[in-house]
């Protein structure tokens, strides 16, 4: 809608309301009366204590209450009346947005930003018309190989002439086709995933995939991976070339494909690269390394959030002052380590949002510590008592999201 | 005033120290200040100097009645039991600036009506809640009507009592201030607006240019709604709270608004400060002296958000002292390979006592610049001694070390001598 439409749409609307005679535009008209007389110095010399609050004031105020039908009825008299201040549309903005109607949010955004002289709340409400446009309500993340047939499956184990696959980011090296297509696709998405929702950046480089047969031949052409490991990823520098390499495996020991490769390690092992690459010399802690990597994961392990959940609410979680310093040489309890990281990693991605915890993962790059990195992010002065409320808040976090996937569990059985 | 002049001839036997205020001299310049005879010279004490004149060239010297000769004279002039006449003595002892002697004249109208405003505002009492209260108890009352969002008995009746018994620039910006927040709450932005701009001008120090930002905060948002960019607190989100303020549009009649908008500000400084950083640190191996401007430049925008937010850019300021101590850190260590040069010098050689009295003098030379060093450390981390402790400890054994090194250098010295 034009503004020159909404704004008749809007005369309209305040000349049918007057007849409706409701107390609460009986109220708006009063204050807006009261404010005019004020104005025109009619009660100029009786105004010695307080004015009646303007209407600007009282759309603010009944915004703040959570009254939006009311706020935005204000703003409508108000951007009704000649001469009016346009600023006010973005409280008619943030009302539609509080009240699940993205598109006329959207169009009130826009006029605000006619409007707007500063570049960090025009930096806010662009984001905000962004999130309105992705309102959508999202689907529920499933696992690759759930979509895959039993056939395809098979297909997908055949062992047979070397081939590659190029994308934009990738080449996969495979000895199957069909997979070697399909690595290639997800390969691309988890790199959407991790550089657009994870960690916002840009990724201009291509990166070598290399889908070995089994166990014994990715132990063979991937030297120096744990034996444990089904994956790994490498970044080498030499004479000033970069090699980007990922080593997968394309079936497991019953010779049957390995969904677990491209369910986990493939998402997992990419983002251990483009983390490795963004951070370089810079030492990250090793509970974010592996969070992220297990976040890049299309469906989150909910198995590792309950055993997080169930960790911190017993006596074998580990404490957050810990969970932050660990390095490899701690891991006496692999399975809790991974679990908690991943726990921790996710309250933190969910509670920041995206553009904070781009600054987090900016400031520990610059060499801050993980507390120094989130109360820079946050803009804040440091607190003594900040790492023993982020603790607390994250265990009520998790103990939270560990009864409700029990819920949901026990709903679905 | 009135005013006694007395004629003093100079033949007559003066007292050494006389109250005086003028001499007119014989060439007919006139002199204030305060004046003594001694022997044959007549000295005046000037605000600037004092300036001796023989007494030859005096004619006369003019002594002017002190306030507190006048107070004594209008207080046995007048009733002591008349209320009025003792409060117009007071009031006039209070332009004069005889404030003690005020409060004793007015506790004395006190005495003869407790109820008496004058002589209550004169003694610093302000009148609220049918109640006498001194200034800091009247300004905490006001505080708190401020919180309870009494506007209209702030501006109709506390604020002008406050401005009546303010005494001094301290009390008055207290009392301003609190006008500008009550102008703020009763949605007066105009008003708050010049209220701070005055404030802001009134000195240089954080709280002044708080008063500066609030000022300016005001002025880019004259309908009073400011928009948030985020939830205030900020960590409100991460720690699960519910946040005082949500993003999006909010009136600055809300003190936690402009706390808000003050962030804001701060954090639009601290980003220029971020900036001066990072580009002190590229230039760190390459040029030191740009990158110390840089990081001076760059501690000025970060005081300057600290100014409206406390301690916002701390970790930031910790970084600067870190690098700076880095880079002392290097110094040390070029005067260290200077001494361990001098020290393998000292034992290759077959010396004379000279030779060996002059290299142990070169050897304490480099620890005295080393001492220097360390001491210039400890003194950049003292003021952020929780997150610089390791640096302090480093510094603080070295020091330690050198200074027994020092001293057994120094009697190797006496030794030789």
């Amino acid at each position: 809608m034009t503004p020159a439409k909404r704004t008749s749409r809007l005369r309209w609307h305040r000349l049918s309301s007057l007849g409706e005679r409701s107390p609460e535009r009986l109220c708006h008209l009063r204050l807006m009366l009261v404010s005019l007389a004020l104005a025109a110095g009619v009660c100029g010399a009786a105004a010695v204590a307080i004015d009646a609050p303007a209407p600007m004031q009282s759309a603010l105020e009944y915004y703040s209450q959570g009254h939006y039908a009311r706020a935005t009825a204000v703003v409508d008299d108000m951007l009704a009346a000649p001469g009016a201040s346009e600023r006010a549309w973005i409280i008619a903005a943030e009302c539609y947005n509080r009240q699940n109607q993205p598109a006329k949010a959207i169009e009130a955004y826009q006029q605000f930003l006619k409007v707007c002289d500063s570049t960090p709340t025009r930096a806010y409400v662009l984001d905000q018309m962004r999130r309105c446009r992705e309102a959508a309500p999202l689907r529920p993340a499933t696992l690759p190989s759930a979509a895959l047939s039993d056939q395809q499956r098979k297909a997908m184990a055949a062992v047979g002439a070397a081939v590659t696959k190029t994308t934009r980011h990738f080449a996969v090296h495979a000895r199957n086709t069909d997979l070697a297509t399909l690595i290639a696709t997800l390969a691309e998405e988890s790199l959407r995933r991790i550089c657009g929702d994870i960690m916002p950046q840009e990724y201009p480089h291509v990166v070598d995939i290399n889908v070995w047969i089994d166990k014994n031949d990715y132990a063979a052409n991937a030297p120096g991976a744990p034996e444990w490991s089904g994956g790994r990823f490498n970044l080498t520098v030499s004479g000033g070339v970069v090699t980007r390499r990922i080593d997968l495996t394309q079936l497991n020991e019953d010779r049957t494909l390995s969904t677990m490769t491209i369910d986990r390690v493939l998402p997992h092992e990419t983002c251990h690269l483009v983390l490795k690459e963004y951070f370089g010399d810079a030492p990250s802690p090793l509970f974010l390394n592996e969070g992220l990597a297990m976040l890049a994961e299309p469906a989150v392990d909910n198995d590792r959030l309950l055993l997080a959940a169930a960790a911190l609410s017993g006596e074998d979680g580990i404490s957050m002052d810990k969970l932050l310093l660990m390095d490899q040489s701690d891991m006496d309890h692999r399975g809790t380590f991974y679990a908690q990281s991943l726990s921790l990693t996710q309250f933190l991605h969910s509670r920041l949002g995206r553009e904070q915890f781009s600054t987090f993962l900016g400031n520990l790059k610059d060499g801050c510590t993980v507390t120094d990195s989130l109360e820079r992010s946050l803009c804040m002065p440091p607190d003594p008592n900040f790492l023993e409320g982020l603790s607390a808040a994250w265990q009520t976090y998790a103990l939270q999201q560990g009864q409700d996937l029990r819920a949901l569990e026990t709903a679905s059985r | 005033m009135r005013r006694l002049v007395f004629l003093l001839s100079l033949t007559l036997a003066w007292p050494a120290v006389l109250s005086a205020d003028q001499v007119v001299t014989s060439d007919g310049r006139t002199f204030s200040g305060k004046v003594s005879v001694e022997g044959d010279s007549v000295t005046i004490e000037m605000p600037y100097g004092s300036l001796t004149l023989p007494r030859s060239q005096v004619v006369r010297i003019e002594i002017q009645e002190t306030p507190e000769e006048q107070l004594e004279h209008r207080l046995k002039e007048i009733d002591s039991k008349s209320e009025t006449e003792l409060l117009g003595v007071g009031l006039w002892a209070v332009r004069q600036g005889l404030d003690r002697q005020a409060r004793k004249i007015f506790q004395q109208v006190l005495d003869l009506n407790p109820e008496n405003v004058q002589a209550r505002q004169g003694l610093g009492y302000a009148r609220i809640d049918n109640a006498w209260v001194e200034f800091d108890k009247a300004i905490e009352l006001a505080r708190s009507k401020l919180e309870a969002g009494d506007v209209a008995a702030l501006s109709g009746r506390i604020l002008p009592a406050l401005r009546q018994i303010a005494r001094g620039v301290e009390q008055q910006i207290l009392v301003e201030d609190l006008t500008g927040q009550t102008q703020l709450r009763g949605g007066k932005f105009a008003e708050a607006a010049r209220t701070y701009a005055v404030l802001g001008a009134k000195g240089k120090d954080n709280r002044f240019l708080r008063f500066a930002a609030i000022a300016e905060i005001l002025a880019a948002n004259t309908d009073g709604m400011y928009v948030l960019t985020e939830p205030y607190p900020p960590s409100a989100g991460l720690m699960g709270r519910q946040p005082q303020v949500q993003a999006g549009p909010a009136s600055l009649s809300r003190a936690i608004v402009l706390d808000a908008a003050l962030k804001d500000l701060a954090r639009q400084r601290m980003e220029a400060g971020k900036k001066l950083l990072a580009e002190a640190k590229d230039a760190q191996a390459t040029n030191k002296a740009l990158a110390e401007s840089k990081f001076a430049a760059a501690a000025k925008s970060f005081e300057a958000a600290d100014a409206l937010v406390a301690d916002i850019t701390r970790s930031y300021r910790v970084e600067i002292t870190r690098l700076r101590i880095a880079t002392i850190r290097q110094q040390v260590d070029a005067d260290a390979k200077r001494f361990d040069a001098a020290m393998a010098a000292l034992g290759n050689k077959n010396m004379s006592r000279n030779d060996y009295r002059e290299s142990v003098m070169k050897l304490i030379h480099h620890v005295n610049a080393v001492r220097t060093s360390l001491t210039d450390i400890m003194e950049l981390a003292k003021p952020y001694r929780r997150e610089l402790i390791l640096e302090i400890q480093w510094a603080q054994t070295d020091l330690n070390k050198l200074t027994a090194m020092r001293d057994l250098l120094v009697g190797e010295l006496d030794d030789a001598g």
